[in-house]
């Protein structure tokens, strides 16, 4: 009789010792998932923000182009287009906001792309900060971006209209070389910067910039974004046209680079198609304007033949 | 030969050896005595010239050393240091021709005026066997008379030693002592050498300057030097003298002591 | 064929250097045919590289020797004194002062301070009452005046907006690419004139090696030298720096083999350990840039070797050729 009883208050103590457990791990999971749905609820929004911080430059952009310059309380100390940026309290430098700074100007929602340090969105988050983190890689996920922005700012007929504007202006870009066969196409190098000699690679937006612009990029192989590589490969490449796209303006760049040792011979130095002339913000920051630079990239890649009219571009915005 | 007057020197702020003036003639050959930090290497340095004094002068031949050109300098004097740790493996002869630098011009390079000085110094010196070996497989002994025949290839008249003789064997230390001597009475080679034995500089001085604290506590012959009385008096021990049994010179004789000091 | 001495050595050295040269002329990431090679201008980029490379390969190795004799301490080169952390700040702060587009001297005349900068304080740091230097303490000194250097140097980059600093990986890596002749510009001047003021005065260095004492005795204006000889082997990383970047333990290796060759005789010593170092850095830079399909920084190559060397020499403590 004492054996059954043990065993009753065995079974007993079991169930003592389980059930809070399983509870409280309910409990917890619960409360996961239910976080999980808070912030979703929170990033889907109820109001279109009012208070907007932008922690890039192509975002300000984007932005003003949604006529919405007024509803940006912070920007990066590199938002200087359009000339009213510059105006907006900063709140950092690209990818490295100053989160003090930042949480003081109480913001509905962080708009951002590139965060140095990954876990910062997630932090802001804990805060109780909306972050919409994007992803701008090339056009389509530029298209993709400005169509985010337009929802979470409620503009987004806005945001669908200047989609289509840019679309717009890619395909006049296209009908430049719309005739070229593909392996006519001219062959570019795109130097990034040249000590060391960085180039963009398949994975990067200059890219596709390339692409859109009617170009190849003789480094479209190379996997990474900007990889750095001996300047002997361009001399075995042979490009027909060099682009130089540094951050910074560099004067007598195109003058240096036909200069150094051993690229007298290629193509694109004898035939004196060193491109230096396209400001870097055109065609390095990921925004609308970049559609722009496009464009004019192409207009230099595809000079029209002796005797064709130029088509005037309807609407061109007046670029940088 | 070598003059004193006066002379005050030390590191930084602190005063290590104070109005010291002596006169040494032309081939004598000098022992400065004295207890651990009385001042005997930092005189030495000032004689050699790389410690300047903070009073009085020191001059060779009648004229202040410090008017006296670096080269100039090393063409008349030549000093042996304490002990040379040296990590390198030159041969001997490559340091004993090291000596002749002094008579060489800048970048000039050896003739065999120099080739044969450093051979007659490695043969006074008695070490022209081992001239082609390296100067760290060489005994301490050897290495020693190495480096006095890279002194002696200097061809100086002045010879300045500084406790030659510490940490060699007693078969070394008389060697050695015994070709600076020979070179004293036959050259007429004047010698100044920093003594930590006394009986040794007994032995082999013709005077001797006692420092204590820094000044000169007594200064003649060993044996007007080396009495009962001064040796207590600086040293503190308690010692008999009687001449040395062989060459007359006062030898100290000790013995362990069984009263504490003071007494 | 007695090594020690003899002309025999040299013709070796330079031997080697010339199949040094020829191997690198074809190590690269593109194939070169023999029959294209002389109008090549990939061989022409190739050439101007392997230049850089012997330039600084004797330059940094003379540094060493120099260095060695002055502190009499196998382990003292400019990269593990720190000297070459104070040229790159040296030449960072240039940068930063946009003085590097001012004419081509801007950044290599702040190096060459730099580099000077650093050695005082190290030597200052480490010199005991006596004027020794010991072992323990050059080399603590010398890591931290590296370190901290390093850490402005890290500041700079990290505050400046020049682009110019974006990379500072190739700071810190070295870096033998030669779009142009400037690099070439910038050290060759200095480091022939280290170069040939070392084998001139290379019985000083003899002396000092007996110590500041000893050296004093046998009639060498100790300070003199020293100043002039600090300056020279600064000058020669100062210009190293300027044109690669950092490129370290060359001036530890080169100088450290070729002694257990030749012996400790600096008129022997410094032009060998230039051959030498010569030699080197065109076969390290070719190795650099061939054997992956990324180019390998070349300090990554020089420390890779020299760090285990580092660690053997201090070990070594029955090496008859310095204790």
């Amino acid at each position: 009789m004492n054996q059954a009883h043990d065993e009753r208050a065995k079974r007993a103590r079991s169930w003592i010792v389980a059930a809070p457990t399983v509870g409280a791990l309910v409990v917890l999971f619960a409360g996961l998932c239910a976080r999980g749905t808070m912030r979703s609820f929170a990033e889907r929004g109820t109001k279109p923000a009012q208070r907007i911080v932008s922690l890039a430059p192509s975002v300000t952009e984007m932005l003003f182009g949604l006529g919405l310059g007024d509803r940006i309380v912070g920007a990066t100390d590199h938002c200087d287009f359009p000339p009213e940026a510059k105006k907006i309290p900063r709140v950092g430098g690209l990818g490295r906001p100053n989160v003090e700074r930042l949480l003081s100007l109480a913001p509905d929602i962080v708009i951002a792309t590139d965060l140095e340090r990954k876990d910062l969105a997630e932090a802001l988050r804990l805060d109780g900060l909306r972050v919409l983190e994007l992803k701008i890689g090339n056009f389509a996920e530029l298209f993709d971006a400005e169509r985010k922005i337009g929802d979470a700012v409620g503009e987004p007929e806005q945001a669908a209209r200047q989609v289509r504007e840019m679309q717009a202006q890619l395909d006049r870009a296209a009908k430049l070389y719309a005739g070229v066969p593909r392996d006519r196409l001219p062959r570019v190098f795109i130097e990034v910067w040249s000590d060391p000699l960085i180039t963009a690679g398949g994975r990067s937006f200059l890219d596709d910039v390339i692409a859109r612009a009617g170009g190849v990029n003789v480094a479209h192989d190379l996997e990474r974004d900007y990889p750095t590589i001996n300047p002997e490969k361009v001399v075995e490449w042979n490009p027909d046209v060099i682009l130089l796209c540094y951050m910074t303006e560099a004067k007598d760049a195109a003058a240096q680079v036909a200069g150094r040792i051993g690229w007298g011979g290629i193509k694109a130095v004898r035939e004196r198609r060193v491109i230096a002339d396209i400001s870097p913000d055109a065609l390095l920051r990921p925004g609308p304007r970049l559609v722009a630079g496009v464009e004019r990239l192409a207009e230099r890649l595809h000079p029209p033949q002796a005797g064709e009219a130029v088509p005037p571009a309807p609407g061109n915005a007046p670029e940088k | 030969m070598l003059s004193l007057k006066n002379v005050s020197a030390g590191y930084g702020r602190k005063l290590v050896v104070r109005d010291i003036t002596m006169r040494v003639p032309e081939g004598e050959f000098v022992g400065l005595i004295g207890p651990n930090g009385s001042g005997k290497t930092t005189l030495l340095r000032v004689i050699s010239g790389v410690l300047a004094p903070f009073e009085g002068e020191v001059l060779l031949r009648g004229a202040p050393l410090r008017t006296i050109g670096k080269r100039r300098l090393a063409q008349m004097m030549a000093c042996l240091p304490q002990e040379l740790a040296l990590d390198l493996a030159f041969t001997v002869r490559e340091i004993v021709l090291m000596g002749r630098s002094p008579h060489l011009s800048r970048i000039g390079r050896e003739t065999r005026k120099d080739t044969e000085a450093a051979e007659k110094a490695m043969a006074v010196a008695d070490i022209a066997d081992i001239a082609d070996r390296y100067m760290t497989e060489i005994s301490g002994g050897e290495r020693q008379r190495a480096f006095i025949a890279m002194c002696l290839a200097q061809e100086p008249q002045i010879l300045l030693l500084d406790e030659p003789t510490s940490h060699l064997d007693v078969g070394h230390q008389l060697s050695l002592l015994d070709l600076v001597k020979r070179l004293n009475r036959r050259s007429g080679m004047t010698v100044v050498a920093v003594f930590h034995d006394l009986n040794l500089a007994s032995e082999y001085c013709d005077r001797l300057l006692l420092l204590h604290q820094g000044r000169a506590e007594a200064l003649g012959s060993p044996q007007e030097v080396l009495t009962v009385e001064i040796i207590r008096r600086v040293y503190q021990a308690k010692v008999v003298t009687e001449p040395n049994l062989v060459s007359g010179k006062p030898h100290i004789v000790i013995s362990a002591g069984t009263d504490p000091p003071g007494e | 064929m007695n090594v020690r001495r003899g002309w025999g050595i040299f013709v070796i050295l330079f031997a080697l250097l010339l199949g040094a040269c020829a191997l690198s002329l074809l190590a690269g990431p593109t194939w070169v045919p023999l029959s294209e090679m002389p109008e090549s201008s990939i061989v022409r980029m190739r050439i101007a590289r392997i230049l850089l490379a012997i330039i600084a390969g004797a330059g940094l190795s003379v540094s060493g020797v120099i260095f060695q004799a002055l502190l009499r301490n196998p382990l003292a080169e400019p990269y593990v004194l720190g000297v070459s952390s104070g040229a790159g700040l040296g030449a960072a702060v240039a940068i930063v002062l946009g003085l590097s587009s001012a004419g081509v001297w801007g950044v290599p005349l702040l190096a060459f301070a730099g580099a000077l900068g650093a050695i005082l304080l190290v030597y200052t740091l480490a010199r005991t009452s006596s004027g020794a230097v010991p072992v323990p303490t050059l080399l603590l000194s010398g890591v931290i005046v590296g370190a901290v250097l390093g850490s402005f140097l890290m500041f700079i980059v990290s505050i400046s907006e020049s682009e110019k600093l974006h990379n500072v990986m190739w700071w810190l890596l070295g870096s033998l690419q030669a779009l142009d002749w400037r690099p070439l510009e910038i050290s060759a001047p200095p480091v022939a004139a280290g170069l040939l003021t070392a084998i001139l005065l290379s019985r000083d260095l003899n002396l000092m090696t007996l110590g500041e004492e000893p050296a004093a005795h046998l009639g060498l204006n100790v300070e003199q030298t020293k100043k002039l000889f600090f300056l020279v082997a600064s000058l020669m990383t100062g210009a190293t720096v300027a044109a690669c970047g950092l490129i370290g333990f060359v001036g530890l290796i080169v100088p450290h083999i070729v002694r257990l060759i030749i012996g400790p005789d600096h008129r022997r010593l410094v032009p060998t350990s230039a051959l030498a170092g010569a030699t080197f850095l065109v076969l390290a830079d070719s190795f650099a840039r061939s054997v992956l399909p990324v180019e390998i920084p070349i300090g990554v190559v020089t420390a890779f070797l020299g760090g285990p060397f580092f660690l053997f020499i201090l070990r070594r403590r029955t090496s008859p050729y310095w204790r």
